[in-house]
Parts: C-alpha cells; sequence; structure tokens
C-alpha cells in the first residue's frame, strides 16, 4: 500500500517533472553508452572466442619446406600441444574472367583443425583429385556457385577444379593479404582440397593446437618448436594475418569504447550527483515536518530513498533499450560487415550495463542519501525554519573597479548570482566543461586520424603505386617489369621478411625488416633532429613506437631473429617519424654488411603518373598493384566503424550539454521562482527577465568552454594514446575548426535551452509565487 | 472621479464541484491622492482584490477601472506594462533580491520605469540614505520593508499597493513604515491603498473599506484622519 509520505515524493516527482525526467536522460544517457559500445565489442569478442573454439582454431602454423612424418611425430609429442595436422598449401593464379590468386590448403584427411565451415553444396569425401571447397566471400564476390568449375595450374598441373561447396573457414575471418588494409575479395581467396589432388606438391605446413590449460608463454613454445624443427618459419595468433588484424581493431574501438564513456559517465555522474543532492536540500523543510510528526530518521530517510530507485528504475530500462538496439545494433551491423562469421546478432548484455546500472543506483541513491542524513542532522525546529538565503556580499571582482564599472547594471546582477550561487555554478562548469571535452573529443579523433593520414600519404609516402611480386625473386629477373615502368620517375625494389625482435626489457615485437635501395626516394624519413635523413650505410631505422616497446636508443643493438631462426644484429641508426607501419628499415649497403642473405625483390615502389599498369595487373608473377589513390580509399573505408562510433559519441555529448543546461536551467527557475515573481511584478517584460536570469547560463557557458576545450585535448589525449595500435603514430590534433564548431554546438544547446525555459516564466503565478513565506 | 472603480468583481476558484469566492461582487471607488485601507480578518479576500487591482491576478467577472482604464479588459502584454508604469508593490515580506544592496535594488525598479526617481531620493524618502549600500542581510526588518518602499515609490508609480505592509514588523518600525506610506500619500499626492487585518490601522485612513467572506461590507470616507502618533497596536 502507498503510504502518504511515498504519496507525497509521487507528487513532488510530478511537480519537479521536467527535472526529474532530465536527470533520468541524463542517466540513461551514461548508462546506453557505456553499455552499448562495450556491448558491441564484447559480442564480437564472444562471437570469435565461440568461432575459434568450435573451429578449433590453431594456436600456431609452422611453415617448413617439406614437413615429413617423423616432423609431425615430433611436434605431436611435445609437451601441451593437443593435436597437429600437417597440410599442403600454395599460392595460385587464376588465370580467364577471373583474375585472382587463391590460396589453398590441402590435407590428407578431414581438417580437425582450423576446421572448414560448410555454407553449400557439399564436402570432399577425401578421395576427389579435382575438386575443392571454395571461400564463401570470393565466391560470392565472383558469382560462383556449387558445380561451377575454375581452371588454374597447381604443382604443374593445368586443370578443372570443380566447386564442390562453399565454405568460411576460422583462419580467414579477416583476410586481408599482401598488405592490404581490407579484404578485396574479387582478387583474393581461399580453398580447400584433398592432399592427393596435389601429388607433386610437398607437404610444407603445420597446424598446431595446444591445451587449454597450457601454462606456458608463447616464447617459451615458440622456442621449443624451433629447436625441434630447425629452420621452420613459426607463427602464433599473435602474427596470423587473420587474428592479429581482427585483434587490432577490436582493441582500438574497445579502448575508445571504454574511455570516452567513462568520461561521459563521470561527467553526468557528477551532475547527476549534485542536482539530486540539490533536490534533496529543496525539500529540507518537507523532512522538518516529517520529523515533527514523529517520523523517524530511518523512516524519512528510507522513503526518499525513493528518489533514487525511481530514477534508476527508468533509466536503466532506457537505457538498456538504446544501448542494445540502437548503439550495439548499428555499430554490430557495420562492423560484422568486415569479418567472415556468422552473424549470431547483438548479445542481450554486456557486464558493463550492470556495472553502469549499479552507478547509478549509487550516485542517485547516495546523493538522495547522504544529502537527506545531513539535513537530519539539524533538530526539526531548525528543519522547519527555511534555510536563509545566500548573503549578498561583494564578490572579488567589485574590487576590479574598472571591469565592475564598465558592467551594465544587468551585468553586475548576473556575475554576484554567478558567484552568489557556487554549487550551481559548479554543476554548470562541469556539465559544460564535460559536454565540450566529450564534444570535441569525438571531433578531434576524426581530425587526429585524418591528419595522420595526410602526413603518412602527403609527406612520408612518395610513391604513386605499389607493386608486389606473388614471391620474392632476384632482382635482374624483373628487368622486364622495369622496362615496362619506363615511364616512371623513379622505382624501388625493396625486400622485406617477418622478424622478432628483442627488447633489452624482455619485450618481443614481430616487423618487418624491410630492405631497401639505398638511394631509394619512395620514403621520405624524418630523424630525430627534425631533419630528413637517407638510410645509412650501417645500422637501421626504427620507429619510435619500437624504440619504446623495446627500450631502445640510437646507438643501441637490438637482436634481430628471421622466422627461420637466422639470427641478425642490427644497430639502432635513428628513431624515424614514420606515421603508419612499424617496421625496421634498412639500406642494401647496410643490410649486406649484418647478413649473407640475397637480395630478393618482393615489392617495387614506383613513382610517377599516368602510367599504364594494365599490362602489370595481368602479369602473373605480380600479386598486387595498387595505387596510392586506392590505398587512402582503402584506409577511409576501414575507419567507417570509428566514424560511426564518432557520429554516437557527437550526438550524446551534444545531448549530455543539452540536458545540463536543462537541469540547470529547472534549477535557476525553480529555486528563483519567487525572485522572478517579484521582478514581474515590478513590470519586468518576459524577454527582460530572460534575459537578466538567462544570461547566468550563457556566462557559465562562456566560462566553462575554455576548460572544456583543454579538458577534450587532455581527454582526446589520453585516448590516443591508449587506443592506437604501434602501427599507427596518430598526433594529438583537433583542428580550429572543429574547436569553432564544438563551441558553436555548446553554445547553440544554451540559447535551445534558455528559450525553452524562458517561455516558462510566462506561467509564472505571481500571487502564489509571493504568497509562501520566505 | 474616482480614481480607481470596482464594479462588481468576482474572483472563484473552481475544486472539483465545489466553488470558492475569493471576491464576490466587490464594488468600490477610491479616489486620487487618497490613502485606503482595505481591512478585514484572514481569508475575507483583501489581498485577491489588491492582486486584482495590481494586475497581478485576473477576475473571473466584473470591471476594475483605474484612471479610467478598464484593466480587466488588458492583455498580459499590457497588464505588464500597467505594473510597469502606473503600480508600486509592497509586501508582507519585502521579497528583496538578497544579493543586491538596497540602491540595488531599488535601482532594479528605476530600470524599468518612464520617470523614476533616483534611488539615493527614494531611500532618502524612507530615511534609509546612510543604508544605501547594505545588502538585505546586513538590514532590520523595518528597514527592509523600507527598502522595499523605496523601491516602489522609486517608479514613481500613481498607485502604491501595500499588502500587510506591518505584518511582519512590531510596533515601532511598524509606525515608521507607516509614516512613510503616510507621507507618501499625503505629501506626495499618490493613491496608497493599504491592506491589513489590524483594525488598529483604521483611524488614519482617509477611506475604510472592510471585508467580510469576499465580499465588501462596508465602505467610509473619514474627513479627519487620526495622526499616526496616536495609533496603537
Amino acid at each position: 500500500m502507498v503510504t502518504m509520505l511515498q504519496k507525497k515524493i509521487f507528487r513532488d516527482i510530478g511537480e519537479n517533472r521536467w527535472w526529474f525526467l532530465t536527470i533520468v536522460g541524463i542517466c540513461t544517457l551514461g548508462i546506453a553508452l557505456l553499455s552499448g559500445v562495450n556491448l558491441y565489442t564484447s559480442t564480437v569478442e564472444n562471437d570469435l572466442a565461440d568461432y575459434y573454439m568450435r573451429a578449433n582454431l590453431a594456436d600456431f602454423w609452422i611453415y617448413k619446406a617439406d614437413v615429413s612424418e617423423s616432423d609431425l611425430g615430433r611436434i605431436q609429442t611435445l609437451p601441451d600441444v593437443e593435436m597437429v595436422q600437417r597440410r599442403k598449401m600454395l599460392e595460385v593464379g587464376l588465370g580467364g574472367e577471373i583474375k585472382a590468386t587463391v590460396r589453398l590448403h590441402a590435407t590428407e584427411e578431414q581438417a580437425r583443425i582450423n576446421i572448414p565451415e560448410l555454407l553449400d553444396g557439399s564436402l570432399l569425401d577425401g578421395t576427389e583429385t579435382d575438386a575443392l571447397l571454395l571461400d564463401s566471400r570470393f565466391a560470392e564476390a565472383n558469382g560462383l556457385v556449387p558445380g561451377d568449375s575454375l581452371r588454374f595450374e597447381a604443382g604443374g598441373q593445368q586443370k578443372e577444379w570443380l566447386i564442390k561447396g562453399i565454405i568460411r573457414d576460422v583462419e580467414y575471418i579477416y583476410y586481408a593479404p599482401e598488405g592490404l588494409t581490407i579484404p578485396d575479395y574479387h582478387k583474393y581467396g581461399f580453398a580447400y582440397t584433398n592432399a592427393s589432388a596435389l601429388p607433386q606438391v610437398p607437404y610444407n605446413e603445420m597446424v598446431i593446437s595446444m591445451n587449454e590449460d597450457a601454462k606456458r608463454s608463447q616464447e617459451e613454445i615458440t622456442a621449443e618448436i624451433r629447436e625441434t624443427l630447425p629452420g621452420a618459419n613459426i607463427l602464433s595468433r599473435l602474427h596470423q594475418l587473420s587474428t592479429s588484424n581482427i585483434e587490432n581493431d577490436l582493441e582500438g574501438i574497445k579502448e575508445i569504447g571504454m574511455l570516452f564513456p567513462m568520461a561521459f559517465f563521470l561527467t553526468a555522474a557528477l551532475v547527476t550527483w549534485i542536482t539530486v543532492g540539490r533536490m534533496m536540500e529543496n525539500q529540507r523543510q518537507h523532512l522538518g515536518t516529517l520529523r515533527f510528526l514523529g517520523y523517524s530518521k530511518a523512516e524519512v530517510m528510507g522513503r526518499y530513498g525513493l528518489y533514487g530507485i525511481l530514477i534508476t528504475i527508468p533509466s536503466t530500462i532506457l537505457g538498456w533499450l538504446i544501448s542494445r538496439h540502437l548503439i550495439a545494433e548499428s555499430l554490430y551491423r557495420m562492423g560484422i560487415a568486415y569479418y567472415t562469421i556468422e552473424e549470431n546478432g547483438v548479445d542481450v548484455f554486456s557486464p558493463h550495463f550492470f556495472w553502469a546500472a549499479l552507478c547509478v543506483a549509487l550516485v542517485t541513491g547516495g546523493a538522495a542519501f547522504l544529502s537527506c542524513q545531513r539535513s537530519l542532522k539539524t533538530m526539526p525546529a531548525a528543519l522547519m525554519r527555511p534555510t536563509p538565503p545566500a548573503q549578498g556580499h561583494r564578490i572579488l571582482l567589485e574590487k576590479i573597479s574598472p571591469f565592475w564599472r564598465g558592467l551594465s547594471f544587468s551585468g553586475k546582477i548576473v556575475t554576484r548570482n554567478l558567484f552568489r550561487n557556487k554549487v550551481r555554478m559548479l554543476m554548470g562548469l562541469v556539465g559544460i566543461i564535460g559536454s565540450t571535452a566529450l564534444i570535441l573529443c569525438s571531433l578531434g579523433l576524426t581530425n587526429s586520424m585524418d591528419a595522420m593520414l595526410d602526413k603518412a600519404f602527403d609527406e612520408t609516402m612518395q610513391y604513386d603505386v605499389e607493386i608486389k611480386l606473388r614471391t620474392p625473386v632476384p632482382l635482374e629477373t624483373v628487368a622486364d617489369i622495369y622496362e615496362m615502368l619506363r615511364d616512371a620517375q623513379s622505382i624501388d625494389a625493396t625486400m622485406a621478411f617477418s622478424v622478432y625482435l628483442y627488447g633489452s626489457n624482455g619485450s618481443v615485437q614481430n616487423p618487418y625488416l624491410v630492405v631497401m635501395d639505398d638511394q631509394q626516394s619512395s620514403l621520405r624519413f624524418m630523424g630525430s633532429d627534425g631533419g630528413e635523413v637517407s638510410l645509412p650505410d650501417n645500422g637501421a631505422f626504427i620507429t619510435p613506437r619500437m624504440a619504446k616497446a623495446l627500450h631502445a636508443e640510437v646507438g643501441d643493438v637490438i637482436t634481430a631473429e628471421r622466422l627461420d631462426g637466422t639470427v641478425l644484429q642490427l644497430n639502432v641508426a635513428d628513431i624515424v617519424d614514420f606515421p603508419v607501419g612499424n617496421e625496421i628499415y634498412i639500406s642494401r649497403t647496410a643490410f649486406s654488411k649484418i647478413s649473407s642473405l640475397p637480395f630478393r625483390v618482393r615489392t617495387l615502389l614506383v613513382r610517377g603518373h599516368d602510367l599504364d599498369l594494365s599490362a602489370l595487373k595481368d602479369d602473373s608473377r605480380i600479386s598486387l598493384v595498387e595505387t596510392k589513390a586506392e590505398m587512402e580509399t582503402n584506409e577511409l573505408i576501414l575507419m567507417g566503424l570509428l566514424r560511426s562510433l564518432q557520429m554516437i559519441m557527437i550526438s550524446f555529448a551534444g545531448l549530455l550539454a543539452i540536458a545540463v543546461m536543462m537541469v540547470l536551467g529547472q534549477m535557476n527557475y525553480h529555486e528563483r521562482i519567487r525572485e522572478l515573481a517579484t521582478l514581474k511584478v515590478l513590470g519586468f517584460h518576459q524577454k527582460e527577465m530572460e534575459r537578466l536570469v538567462l544570461h547566468e547560463n550563457f556566462w557559465i557557458t562562456i566560462l566553462g568552454l575554455p576548460f572544456g576545450v583543454l579538458a577534450g585535448f587532455g581527454l582526446l589525449g589520453v585516448i590516443l594514446e591508449e587506443a592506437t595500435t604501434a602501427d599507427m603514430e596518430i598526433g594529438l590534433f583537433i583542428s580550429p575548426v572543429s574547436v569553432a564548431v564544438g563551441c558553436a554546438l555548446v553554445l547553440v544547446c544554451t540559447i535551445l535551452v534558455g528559450y525553452m525555459i524562458g517561455r516558462k516564466f510566462k506561467s509564472i503565478n505571481m500571487v502564489a509565487s509571493l504568497k509562501s513565506v520566505e | 472621479m474616482a480614481d480607481i472603480i470596482f464594479e462588481n468583481v468576482s474572483k472563484e476558484y473552481r475544486m472539483g464541484e465545489v466553488t470558492i469566492y475569493a471576491a464576490n461582487q466587490v464594488s468600490f471607488q477610491v479616489d486620487r491622492g487618497e490613502l485606503c485601507i482595505v481591512l478585514g480578518p484572514s481569508g475575507a479576500g483583501k489581498s485577491t482584490v489588491l492582486n486584482l487591482l495590481g494586475g497581478m491576478d485576473t477576475a473571473t467577472a466584473g470591471k476594475i477601472f483605474f484612471a479610467g482604464k478598464d484593466i480587466t479588459a488588458m492583455n498580459d502584454f499590457e497588464l505588464t506594462d500597467y505594473r510597469r508604469y502606473k503600480i508600486g508593490f509592497v509586501f508582507q515580506f519585502y521579497n528583496l533580491i538578497p544579493n543586491l544592496t538596497a540602491a540595488e535594488n531599488v535601482e532594479l525598479a528605476k530600470q524599468v520605469c518612464r520617470s523614476p526617481l533616483e534611488p539615493e531620493e527614494a531611500l532618502r524618502i524612507v530615511g534609509l540614505q546612510d543604508r544605501i549600500h547594505n545588502f538585505p542581510a546586513q538590514l532590520s526588518g523595518g528597514e527592509q520593508q523600507r527598502v522595499a518602499v523605496a523601491r516602489a515609490i522609486c517608479k514613481n508609480p500613481d498607485l502604491l499597493l501595500c499588502d500587510e505592509p506591518t505584518g511582519a514588523l512590531d510596533t515601532e518600525t511598524g509606525k515608521t513604515v507607516l509614516g512613510v506610506l503616510s507621507d507618501i500619500s499625503r505629501k506626495m499626492g499618490k493613491t496608497v491603498i493599504i491592506v491589513s487585518h489590524n483594525s488598529l490601522l483604521a483611524p488614519m485612513a482617509d477611506r475604510l473599506i472592510e471585508m467580510k467572506n469576499g465580499k465588501a461590507v462596508r465602505e467610509s470616507v473619514q474627513d479627519s484622519p487620526a495622526e499616526l502618533e496616536g495609533i496603537k497596536w
């Protein structure tokens, strides 16, 4: 049964419904943003984890020229190895209408690790020698279905291959080979066939799955495998193309999805705390009456705790609806499109939702409870007396005579009021600083990324076309390609291979060692002193991120280990500014001094415009021809998800600004209604009252904006520091236009709310407002 | 001709099925420059009449004329202008703005009218020339009420409406305030209407209107109102 006290509280809420609803709105936004973004990332992580488990994703991939039965046996006996399977792997170029590269895996029995999932057609029965299972994305992009056939040469044999089934595979969830930033399903795909279909091709790949409870580190296991199979190339999940790409993508979103909503939540919580506390203080005389009537402190506090519950319940429900059906759903639709994985839809909850709801309950309930408790410490008789109005006193600014004299009369009133009511000002400042910082941080995120891309594409990358060869070859064998590119301004040949780098601090990095022509002009390196530097004859260049990760300085010698176990000693010649990529760059001369490995070209970097690239695209030795413009477009596509997230962030920050100004305006209105009624009696017109009173909000906004801008830079700095991967150097940059737009947006919110609150002035009942005893 | 005319003015509130008359067919007249006291017990409808006359509330029926103009026919904007240029209000609980000094509270009123008195002059009239830079919290109740009077007269209004101006004051302080109001009527020629439940104030009025249960039950004119010194309560 509803008690009279509860009835009173419900009626109080009804009377102050806009104030109450705004607080519910702020809490809803906080819960929605914090749990929405995290619900997306946790859904994708859960989907991936399930898929990895279900399809038994390998923990290690080992590449060796000829994997024998005994190699297989030796690996199988290593501790913690659960399962091992050998495969034949080769890349085949399709001719004819479909010009593409397909990575073909062949197993001697059904795959038990990286188990392909059949989507259409049927599986291989183990006996076919001219049938395959084809990548679903590749098939879809090229209009292929089961029953169609592909013609290509594999293992020295040119033949027709029947597509028996369409599959997806756990090691190809995100397949962007050859340094592509986003998958190109027209050009790249994979397929499975029986080992018997490729009799000429030796087994050259092993996949290993480890026991789930294996305690040893990846480095320890890698070392053990290397000892067992000297000269083999070993990849772990950290370095496998698909898993590492996914990991990097999710990491960025996850960090942004945590830091930004946390900052948002903090602002919302502070505003809520102050406002609910204030609502309770305004109940002071009522508390006195209840105590006077004989209610115990516990009874009163218990009932007023209702405020917390009544705010938390609708905020939690609305917050969940928005987080699940708006934020997580829209991010999921966009994000999952990059991955070849079963779409199971967004999970119902993430743990963050419960944390956020709990925080809202603690903030609202806590503020109501503590404020109530503070008031109840006073004797009932004192509570029954109204709080004396804040005493008028001179403020510091009045001592600055020229300033004070220069203010209009209304300016003086507004200024005094601002400093008289510090809590109101503090709440307004917190809200404005928070909202401005959040808006600028969202805008700045794009600015910083755009600046990074501009720097990478306009300053660092001086080449116009990248040509990737299918396999590394001696330079002299590509003389005809040089001839085809005779109109180019310059062509730089590069060799690159993956290495492990061991830092003095124990950290292990896995970059490419890029060997370039001594006089290359494709990449512009900016040295640690800020000037342009050329690749030296001794030593290599590393990026600041690599230097930081390895605790390396100029002059240090770092140990690099090829995937086949060959060890190289690299002298750090300089730490160069390089925005995209985290590789090691060395000249051919310097490389020849530390290694006897021959120089074999893998990539050609070409400078020149209007080059005829059509012949190159048809060349079977070449796997990729990509122009700088295509690379830039692909980068922008890749950032699509981040941009969606950014739009959500801006919208929420704007809504927070509106909500904060609404609360502030409502507070101003309710607490000063007697003053406003007096002005109305004196004959002030509505517009004059609006000017006088709402200028306060305007000035709070003006005062808060500079701090908001500073906080925005700070927040973005923290996010960039935490959310960017080692592959990118994203400098902190918020453009002046973004600063102007962000500040203008907050100001517009203030003016809009001012207008809305101003309309309420019309309804002030002078008689009723002035009748109550002060 | 009378400056203020109430013609069968009613103000009713509907509470479901029940209709409550705060003012019921009230009629009276007040001449220019008179000091008029509206007397009656609590709930008699005195403040309602004052609020209707001051344009702070609207009548349900009847007509109210001030200086020949029907204020019951005015819209919200016209009523604001009416309060702005014609009326000065004094309340029982002062309603001063706490973070403005005495002078600034008065200046607040000065800002919105056409031919105001200087705030210092208005404060001098109420005897507060030495307290002009004090904030309300630094003034006694009587002083705060005098600031409220100064704020009202600073607007140089044609009509000063006072709702229980001495209700929160002791006798001596109340007398000071009443003296000021009397001077404003007698020396400055302004029409002053005081609402009070205190019948001991009756002798000082030029015109006395007694109210009961929302009705004006008696109206009398006193040709020789008593001096303030002789009044006690």
